[in-house]
This record gives structure tokens, C-alpha cells and sequence, in this order.
């Protein structure tokens, strides 16, 4: 890999981390939700690299062709992305049905207070 | 049914304008000294003022959060408002709220905490094939769990006492989506007394099931997984 590469490759992964920082400066990120993405970020600048670590690992592992390798290490990464995404989306999911139920139990009982009220 | 028993007829509805009318009236025909309330899950047509023109108490959520999420609302509703029993019906007309008060007799006669109405223990009632098979195989397998003979373990139409529900009402012991045979078998983990009762049914006059196109197949994946993880849990 040419230097140049790991230079572009370096700066995708730091402007990711300030986009990222930004993001959660300007309150629009939830810092609990933006690890991952911090993680990604710094994959993407350690990537710039990796072509040294996967070279050795691969032929430590008995795989022909070392992108082989850095493809499975980035599918399992995007996998646990997806599983931690799917957590917090059940989260939500059960957060917003304690919410909705407790609305509409609350908005039936000022509805009938509110009827009753009236007709005193 | 006693006249003592404070009683609440629980109707989670989406989307019902079509039926609602109809069975909160033939509710408070069939039974007019309980209390009707209509859960409307989010409905976007005209289901919640309808119901309230009928004479129901409506509970309307801002939102959809599914059949069980609309059924537990009822179940908080009426541990609030500290009922003794609560009855389920569903909102399209499939049950005939006649048999409510068996299931009520059923219920106090056996000191039972829930009573599932049966379709297929009075007479005849048609389903598709795949759904036949779907309620034979899970039939058996809450049949062997609990020990207690169970012919439609998938029926909505129910009583419950004021443990069931009241333990139920808790956030995480209802599911959202398909409160079935999971549910059975939950409640007999927790010591509590399932039995069944005869019913009639009829198939459902309008709108689109919850278990039609694709749905009965997700159904089965997602039921088979509720029940492996009410055999796994501990406690």
C-alpha cells in the first residue's frame, strides 16, 4: 500500500471521529450510542496500517490471500454493530410501549376529571 | 355470575370502526353489570369515538404497540381501577361475549386464575391448515408443560382474576406482539390456574387477520422462541 493510501485512509478515519465528536458535542449523538462509532473511527485510522498485522496474521492462519482476512474481521465488527443497534432499538421499543400505555391511562383519567369537573 | 364480582370486559381494537359498535353493545347486552373498556392501539380510522358512542370507556394509545401491548393497557387499566375479574374479547366480533359469563362461572367454580375460552370444545370451527397444525403442535407442547389438557391455547377471548391480571399488568411479564401459549405457560411456571372453557366463535366478518399472508409463519418462529425462553428462564 502506498503511503498516500494510508494517508487518505488515516484522515477518512480521523474525520469520522471529528464528525462523530461534533455530532455529540452538538447534543445530536448520544455519547452512549457514539462508542461504536468512536470505535470505527479508529479501526478506519488503524486500518491505514493494518495491511503489516493482516499480512502476518493471514499466513499465520494458513489464509492464501490476507484481504480475505480483513473482510472477516470487518463483517464480524459490522455484526456486533448490528446486534448492539438491535439492543438499543428493543430498548426503545419497550420504553416507548411503557410511555404510550402510561399517555393513554393518564389522558383517560384528566378526561374524566375534566368531566367531572364540568358538570358540578 | 355473581353480582358481587366487579367486572371489567377488556377490547383491545385497530382499526375496528367497522365492528366495535356492535360488540361493545352486545357486551353490555350480554353483560350489563360490568364496565367496558376499548383499547384502541393507535387506531388511525374512527374505532375510539366510536366505541365511546357505544358506551365504552376509551383508553386510546398514541401510538401502535401490538395485540398484547394494547391487552396489558386493559390489565393496568383495571388494576387501577381495582376490578376483580377481567374479560378479553376482541374487537372484530369473533367472540361471542355471551359465553363471558361461563368463563366468569368456569373461573369462580374451579378457583381458576385464567379460563381460556375454547372454540374447538363447542362444536365445529374452521381454520386453515396451516393454523390447524400451528394450534395441534403447540396444543401438545402446553398440554405436556402444564399437564392440563389445552384445545386452543391461541384463543384471545378470557377471564382473568385479579392475580393474573394484576401480575400481568407488570412491564416485563406481557408480550407485545402474540400473548399465547407463552403466556399459558408463564402463568402455570408461576403457580397460577389455566383451564379451559367451551365458547363460540365465529371467523372473523371483516378486515385482514393478524395471521394472514406471511404472519403465520413469523408467528410460529416467534412462538417457538417465546416458549424456549419460558422453559429456560429461571425462578
Amino acid at each position: 500500500m502506498s503511503i498516500q493510501v494510508r494517508i487518505i485512509i488515516f484522515c477518512v478515519g480521523l474525520g469520522l471521529l471529528s464528525l462523530v465528536f461534533g455530532l455529540v458535542r452538538r447534543g445530536r449523538f448520544r455519547e452512549e450510542l457514539s462508542v461504536v462509532w468512536l470505535f470505527i473511527g479508529v479501526t478506519v485510522m488503524l486500518s491505514a496500517g493494518a495491511d503489516v498485522v493482516l499480512d502476518r496474521l493471514a499466513s499465520r492462519l494458513g489464509i492464501g490471500y490476507p484481504p480475505v482476512l480483513g473482510f472477516v474481521l470487518l463483517f464480524l465488527v459490522l455484526l456486533f454493530g448490528f446486534l448492539y443497534f438491535s439492543v438499543v432499538t428493543s430498548d426503545l421499543k419497550s420504553s416507548l410501549k411503557e410511555l404510550a400505555q402510561q399517555t393513554a391511562l393518564l389522558e383517560y383519567e384528566l378526561k374524566r376529571l375534566a368531566d367531572k369537573l364540568s358538570r358540578r | 355470575m355473581s353480582t358481587r364480582v366487579k367486572t371489567l370486559v377488556v377490547i383491545p381494537a385497530y382499526d375496528e370502526a367497522a365492528t366495535i359498535q356492535d360488540v361493545v353493545k352486545r357486551t353490555r347486552d350480554e353483560m350489563p353489570a360490568a364496565d367496558v373498556v376499548v383499547v384502541s392501539d393507535g387506531s388511525s380510522d374512527d374505532t375510539p369515538r366510536l366505541a365511546a358512542l357505544a358506551g365504552a370507556a376509551v383508553v386510546d394509545l398514541p401510538c401502535n404497540i401490538g395485540y398484547g401491548g394494547a391487552l396489558q393497557t386493559g390489565f393496568r387499566f383495571a388494576a387501577q381501577h381495582e376490578y376483580d375479574v377481567v374479560v378479553t374479547l376482541d374487537g372484530d366480533g369473533q367472540h361471542d361475549p355471551a359465553f363471558a359469563a361461563q368463563l366468569i362461572a368456569t373461573m369462580e367454580r374451579e378457583r381458576a386464575d385464567v379460563v381460556i375460552g375454547s372454540r374447538f370444545l363447542h362444536g365445529e370451527y374452521r381454520v386453515g391448515v396451516a393454523r390447524k397444525v400451528a394450534i395441534w403442535i403447540f396444543c401438545r407442547i402446553v398440554t405436556a408443560y402444564t399437564g392440563t389438557v389445552f384445545t386452543d391455547p391461541t384463543s384471545g377471548f378470557q377471564a382473568l382474576s385479579r392475580n393474573a391480571f394484576t401480575y400481568l399488568a407488570l412491564r416485563n411479564n406481557y408480550p407485545l406482539d402474540y400473548p399465547d401459549v407463552n403466556v399459558i405457560m408463564a402463568l402455570h411456571r408461576m403457580r397460577f390456574k389455566v383451564l379451559e372453557a367451551p365458547v363460540r366463535m365465529v371467523a372473523k366478518p371483516r378486515g385482514k387477520s393478524m395471521h394472514s399472508g406471511l404472519k403465520p409463519i413469523f408467528y410460529v418462529v416467534r412462538m417457538t422462541l417465546a416458549i424456549v425462553m419460558v422453559m429456560l428462564k429461571r425462578g
